[in-house]
């Protein structure tokens, strides 16, 4: 009797591991919804930073370390863009699977990074992030090649689903490529406009749908906004006829507001992240809603 | 001295590598791939007023401290922090401890000098409060460098879903600066001096329970509940125990998190001491409510309440307030102004003001939560 209930359990345990999901946590929601592409149900999928908080200042708040305690897989953006919150959370996490870097994936694998700075690096350059800049998931190619990486570390780490994923990165993939298309066929008349940004975060943004970006609001990247920069953003929108001010949702709209009083520019509140603003619910969103007004303002 | 020689030992080393990669062309070493970060945060204060214990000069280089910190192999990593204080010409290694990072059952260890975890306060070094002074209780209970010695400890993350619920646990040897753990004798010169202990024996053992809970998208709720105990006479037969509680409110919108915050932090400690023979035991408290308003991006207005009564005295006690207005260019550095008033219950009172601007250069570390 002993004999055949432990049978019984023994059978249970190995029928729930095999059935048993990926625990993936993403540490913003960009991230979150490529993974989601790849992993559908078959991951059980968290994320920490939502589409509407600079993902550069995130709490790092005990609550996340439930989320990463219990994780099989954390995917991080990289090139330092979580360096004020996340190396504590994963310290703390108690989870080897973090620390060994086993169940760790830097989504920046692969990516062709800009603005790498040359020379001496120093603060004197404000938050400079010493691999180059981290904001290159607004590149939709860019997405694909995350979700390439995605979709290895999680056959990695559950062979048994790896057709799966791989299916679902095709997918995906082509349903980017397909997208692409329609983005660029939609921003093809404004190639060559000038935008003012706030943070230096469309960078990629613009290389791949040929907008060129003249300034930031930022005189350095997280030093805010001073007169003397702010007056000479002024007098380039003025001279450039530049037509548009972009802001992330999280930002202060005191001085583009300003700006934009002064220079008639209208200042156009786009998400940089999937949850950014209401109706972005998707990596796909976050491209239909940023390309749709900028067709409209620009 | 120390300094001087460390200083000297890091130029002559920094020299000869120099040397040797300009005259040999041999392969070097890749060593700077494992260098830990070094990270150095300096305190300066001016403080001015009729406290007899405030610094002489008009402008006081505080505390230099020196952060080495790495992972030393698969299984942990490494944290040390020196002091350099001018006042007292003393250069101190503050912590300097290895954390197991991961063992089983959520489970987590750290071997070396640290400071306890009695309280949120006490963990934060001196040089990163913000503040010019620590909170009277804080001073009265803890000491000037607050309750730190070397030891074990264990934290065990209670696996119970949805629940942030950590229990820690230390041995470490005698807390001799805590005036709660020691005693305060006066010698024939007249000079006052904390003695305790010096049995090996003799050990102080802490635990505490803490736990969090999100309220809101934007506000939360820290608990925490610690107590020590440990002797505090020479011979090693009378005991302290103090037990503490501390609980944080914290308000931050995630959508404008850079610009606005509010932190209302408290902290109570109570204390039962021993005493000889025929003597009754001294139960006495104190405690400090601190609320910092961010009110923008880089300005910091807040104010502390304090009252103390005294470890080793019934009848006596302290009480006042810090009040401070700080400006953060960045958040690598901070200029503060601050205004403080304590009244004692003999009825004397002193007044300060002090000007305080801290400065940090290295990796940009994160902090704990």
């Amino acid at each position: 009797m002993k004999k055949s209930f432990l049978i019984i359990i023994a059978v249970l345990a190995s029928f729930s591991l095999s059935f048993a999901k990926l625990k993936v946590v993403a540490t913003t929601q960009d991230l979150a919804s490529i993974a989601s592409f790849i992993g559908k149900d078959r991951i059980d999928l968290n994320y920490i930073a939502k589409g509407y908080q600079d993902p550069h200042f995130v709490d790092s708040k005990p609550s996340y370390l439930l989320k990463l305690r219990q994780a099989d897989l954390l995917i991080a953006v990289g090139l330092e863009l979580e360096v004020g919150w996340l190396p504590v959370l994963v310290k703390d996490s108690r989870n080897s699977k973090l620390i060994s870097g086993k169940g760790y994936l830097d989504a920046s694998q692969g990516i062709e990074v800009r603005e790498k700075p040359v020379g001496q690096i120093t603060r004197a350059e404000g938050d400079v992030h010493p691999y180059g800049n981290p904001h290159y998931w607004l590149d939709p190619v860019n997405g694909k090649i995350v979700a390439a990486s995605i979709a290895r570390k999680l056959g990695e780490l559950d062979p048994a689903n790896s057709e799966f994923y791989q299916k679902n990165l095709e997918a995906f993939q082509r349903q980017i490529d397909e997208q692409l298309q329609e983005w660029q066929k939609l921003m093809e008349p404004l190639r060559g406009a000038k935008v003012i940004t706030y943070h230096r975060t469309r960078g990629y943004f613009a290389d791949r749908f040929g907008l060129e970006i003249a300034g930031e609001i930022e005189p350095k990247p997280g030093i805010p906004p001073t007169p003397s920069h702010t007056l000479e953003i002024i007098n380039r929108i003025k001279a450039d006829k530049i037509k548009v001010i972009v802001a992330e949702p999280f930002y202060d709209l005191k001085t583009p507001e300003s700006i934009a009083l002064k220079t008639g520019a209208k200042v156009l509140v786009l998400p940089s992240s999937v949850g950014g603003v209401e109706g972005v619910k998707d990596y796909i969103q976050l491209f239909d809603y940023n390309v749709k007004l900028l067709k409209e303002n620009l | 001295m120390l300094i001087k020689i460390l200083i000297a030992g890091i130029l002559v080393s920094g020299f000869m590598a120099a040397v040797l990669a300009q005259t040999t062309g041999a392969p070097q070493q890749a060593s700077s791939t494992f260098n830990p970060n070094i990270s150095v945060i300096t305190d300066v204060l001016s403080a001015f007023g009729n406290d007899s214990y405030l610094p002489g000069q008009a402008l006081n280089l505080n505390e230099v401290e020196v952060a080495f910190q790495s992972v030393v192999d698969p299984y942990g990593r490494a944290d040390i922090f020196i002091g350099y204080h001018p006042a007292e010409e003393a250069v101190e290694v503050e912590e300097a401890y290895f954390t197991w990072l991961t063992m089983p059952l959520s489970l987590q260890a750290k071997i070396g000098k640290f400071r306890s975890n009695f309280g949120k306060f006490n963990l934060t070094h001196p040089p990163e409060t913000g503040l010019a002074d620590r909170p009277l209780a804080a001073l009265n209970f803890l000491g000037e460098e607050g309750l730190g010695s070397t030891g074990a400890t264990v934290s065990w993350l209670v696996p119970i879903s949805g629940l942030y619920l950590k229990l820690i646990g230390e041995v470490t040897t005698i807390w001799e600066e805590a005036p709660v753990f020691s005693t305060l004798e006066i010698d024939s010169s007249g000079a006052e001096e904390l003695v305790t202990s010096d049995k090996k024996e003799d050990l102080g053992y802490l635990g505490r329970a803490e736990t969090f809970f999100d309220i809101s998208e934007a506000s939360n709720l820290a608990i925490g509940t610690s107590f020590a105990t440990s002797v505090n006479n020479p011979v090693g037969d009378l005991w302290t125990r103090l037990w503490g509680a501390d609980l944080t409110f914290r308000w931050k919108n995630p959508r404008r998190a850079v610009y606005h915050s509010l932190t209302w932090r408290n902290e109570l400690l109570y204390n039962d001491r021993e005493m000889p023979i025929g003597e009754e035991n001294i139960r006495t408290w104190g405690g400090f409510s601190l609320l910092d308003w961010q009110f923008s991006k880089r300005w910091h207005l807040g104010g502390r309440g304090d009252y103390s009564e005294f470890s080793d005295t019934e009848g006596l006690s302290e009480k006042g307030g810090l009040s401070y207005l700080s400006f953060t260019p960045s958040e690598f550095s901070l200029v503060s102004v601050q205004g403080r008033y304590v009244r004692r219950s003999d009825g004397s009172d002193d007044t300060a003001g002090f000007v305080k601007f801290t400065f940090n250069i290295g990796p940009h570390g994160a902090h704990p939560y």
